[in-house]
């Protein structure tokens, strides 16, 4: 079960409410120093510069630049893979020099916020793997996934002493 | 910051003048009851449309100010419709929203355009 803020809660069971729901994420290049790193928002809070025309989400003092996007999150079904799709604009190419650039899983952060309060996170989901990302002139698909711990290939299979006391 | 050029009429024509506030809203449609709704967005555009007489040179000067000088894309500063005689030199910060249509009218060497045009927030 996902723990949501009280704010959130009321937003969502309410009839009516006046918050804006956004998603920021973070993209983190491995193996870079200092870390390359960018930051996204489904949301345009406020507007940047006018030249060009750059509106942004400011939260706990980053800048999150709007990218209009769309996310299907992982669902909570038990036993279902954790993947989530991000569709991004790809309007403004803003992802495409990254993604040609890194030849390691890069990192996907994303947090839900509310527009009035962005520097509050509501919900943060687990850090994802950007695994496969397929882009044309209007829309980049990335799929996330979070690596599964039962594929890990160490310790699984070591015969040592404390696993198998028996053969020492 | 480009300025909507000076030699360009300054004002939309009455007829077709339309300007509609951006829905930032997404509303469910029940079966019964009243619907639940929230905003989808922090800022939105408006979509601001509208009229003018031109000559041909007025025309040619559009022509390269969308072309050229926009590249149908930049942000420009138009002078705001609801601008009173106190304030006017008021702007307002528009894009466009699909190119210009150049209608010819009965009158020799004037042209109607019609001009698609967003409010940006």
């Amino acid at each position: 079960m996902r723990t949501l803020t009280p704010a959130i809660i009321a937003s969502l069971t309410g009839q009516q409410t006046s918050e804006v729901f956004l998603m920021l994420v973070t993209f983190t290049v491995p193996g870079t120093s200092p870390a390359e790193i960018l930051r996204v928002s489904s949301d345009p809070t406020e507007r940047h510069s006018l030249t060009p025309l750059i509106y942004k989400t400011v939260s706990r003092g980053d800048d999150y630049y709007f990218i209009p996007m769309t996310i299907t999150l992982p669902n909570d079904t038990e036993g279902s893979p954790s993947a989530a799709q991000l569709s991004v604009s790809n309007v403004g190419l803003e992802l495409i020099s990254l993604l040609r650039s890194v030849s390691l899983p890069v990192a996907v952060t994303m947090e839900i916020v509310l527009a009035s309060d962005p520097d509050t996170v509501g919900y943060t989901l687990p850090t994802f793997d950007l695994t496969q990302a397929d882009w044309n002139e209007n829309t980049v698909t990335l799929t996330l996934t979070i690596e599964a711990l039962d594929r890990e290939p160490f310790p699984a299979g070591n015969f040592d002493a404390s696993g198998f006391p028996g053969l020492f | 910051m480009e300025l909507w050029p000076v030699g360009l009429p300054q004002k939309l024509n009455v007829d077709g003048h339309t300007y509609q506030l951006g829905d930032p809203t997404i509303r469910s449609n029940p079966s019964v009851g009243p619907s639940k709704i929230r905003p989808r967005s922090s800022a939105i555009a408006s979509p601001l449309n509208g009229q003018m007489f031109m000559t041909t040179a007025q025309v040619e000067t559009l022509r390269y100010f969308y072309q050229v000088t926009l590249r149908g894309a930049e942000v420009f500063e138009f002078p705001d419709p609801e601008r009173g005689p106190s304030s006017p030199d008021v702007t307002i910060y528009c894009r466009f929203a699909g190119s210009p249509t150049i209608t010819a009218t009965h009158v020799a060497g004037v042209w109607s355009v019609a001009l698609p045009m967003e409010i940006l927030p």
